[in-house]
């Protein structure tokens, strides 16, 4: 093993062990760093001072509502809005009489989540269930009329964004965008 | 404004009715974020490993009311008693000491709720209260979860500066009225699998009992604090700092060390950075 004096060591197979035991661990909220993880901070740099630049009075709020389906066992999925494109969810502001966060599962049945993480920039959870269903409702705050970000969905799961105006079906691995306040 | 992490951990909640947090200390809100990056943020059940069949809850709502900032909890019907945990925020003026609200919970259930690293208070069905404690600046919270570990082994966990020079320490108690200096649990409720409990200047040794068998699978947490008045300078502003965090441990069990509100991440035998 190539080790350092104070212990440090980069030895390749220890990186393979860490990956295999977070496989097994089965929960992407304790991987070291994810690929969402990476990307925000890598996107931080793009935001225009501490608001996101959101400061400007033309950012208005769109309620989000993201559906999964055909979700499976173990099954994790990570959603990420990419912060460059003015966007950001409404998670410490008041709102009045306005729900700023529901998680959901259909029909009442049992929430099929668990290790459900949502700091504000990127969404990631797992599933309990084969063929659950869950909604999920956040409020966005956007200057423009697009909103752009990264999907991760397990094979054979799919997953529908919807804005007030606009409805995209997501599958697979890969970016997505959503218009915001309509198509004009 | 001030944000405050907060851990709620459910015991008992039934599926006979919904529940509900609502807070009700003029602009004291729920949130769903802290300022960094890699905080937490809001999260459920990422704090309990050991469960093999999800809760009985179907929805979970936060909003703002005119009766103040609510967190709800909708159940389903006859699913049965369960526990869980939340992780939030608590966005409070900075002059506020105290909150102060009501639960809406089964008669048996309750709600532990914990400011940051302070001292958890229980709340029931009825009003709520709950201290509000200023953290301090050159100490960090670290809490190491053991899931896993069998009978008779043991796991070292190495705590080491991101560079030359930098040496963080084990500080065994955060001396403020309130707060918790030192605490080993066992997540199930049962007694602690462990035989030994050994610190060292940079180093924790836990071993577990050769008869404990099957209850380190439920794994078991220790909170403890360690300094952090040299790190400062060592990171971006993204974070107040880091350290570097090892185990010799290599069985089919994992470690994980979640420090201040970063999300928890696993030590493995590389030495790995963790931000706080």
């Amino acid at each position: 093993m190539d080790q350092t004096k104070d212990g440090r060591s980069s030895n390749v197979a220890d990186r393979a062990r860490t990956a295999q035991r977070n496989k097994k661990f089965g929960d992407s909220s304790l991987m070291p760093v994810n690929a969402a993880t990476s990307v925000s901070r890598d996107v931080t740099d793009d935001v225009n001072g501490v608001d996101g630049g959101l400061s400007n009075e033309s950012a208005r709020t769109h309620a989000i509502t993201m559906g999964f389906y055909n979700l499976p066992v173990d099954g994790k999925i990570e959603i990420l809005i990419y912060q460059f494109s003015n966007c950001r969810w409404l998670i410490k502001d008041p709102v009045d009489d306005v729900v700023r966060m529901l998680v959901e599962a259909p029909r009442a049945e049992i929430l099929p989540v668990r290790n459900f993480v949502f700091n504000g920039r990127w969404l990631n959870f797992n599933l309990f269930d084969n063929c659950a269903e869950l909604r999920l409702l956040l409020l966005l705050s956007a200057r423009n009329k697009l909103l752009q970000g990264f999907a991760d969905l397990p094979a054979g799961s799919w997953m529908s964004l919807e804005s007030d105006d606009d409805k995209t079906n997501i599958t697979g691995r890969g970016s997505f965008a959503l218009m915001l306040g309509g198509r004009s | 404004m001030t944000s405050i992490p907060v851990t709620l951990e459910f015991c008992d909640i039934t599926s006979e009715h919904d529940s509900c947090i609502c807070l009700s200390t003029p602009h004291a809100f729920w949130s769903l974020a802290g300022e960094g990056l890699d905080d937490q943020g809001f999260s459920y059940n990422s704090l309990q490993f050991s469960d093999t069949r999800p809760p009985c809850l179907s929805r979970i709502q936060v909003r703002t009311s005119t009766r103040g900032s609510v967190l709800e909890l909708g159940v389903k019907p006859g699913s049965g008693a369960s526990s869980f945990t939340l992780t939030c925020y608590l966005d409070v003026p900075s002059t506020a000491s105290c909150i102060e609200g009501f639960c809406k919970l089964s008669e048996d259930a309750v709600v532990r709720a914990r400011f940051g690293s302070a001292e958890a208070v229980e709340w029931r069905d009825g009003k709520i209260h709950g201290n509000l404690f200023a953290p301090t600046p050159d100490i960090e919270t670290i809490i190491l979860t053991c899931v896993g570990l069998s009978a008779g082994e043991s796991a070292k966990i190495y705590l080491m500066g991101p560079a030359a020079g930098i040496e963080p320490l084990w500080k065994f108690a955060d001396y403020r009225p309130g707060n918790v200096a030192f605490s080993l649990n066992q997540m199930s409720g049962q007694g602690l699998p462990l035989t030994a409990v050994s610190i060292a200047k940079n180093c924790i040794e836990l071993a577990v009992s050769k008869d404990a068998s099957g209850q380190g699978d439920s794994g078991f947490t220790l909170e403890t604090y360690f300094n952090a008045v040299p790190y400062g300078t060592v990171v971006g502003p993204d974070s107040k700092g880091c350290v570097l965090l090892r185990t010799d441990y290599d069985g089919r069990g994992w470690l994980t060390a979640k420090i201040g509100q970063k999300l928890p991440k696993v030590i493995t035998t590389n030495a790995e950075q963790f931000y706080f």
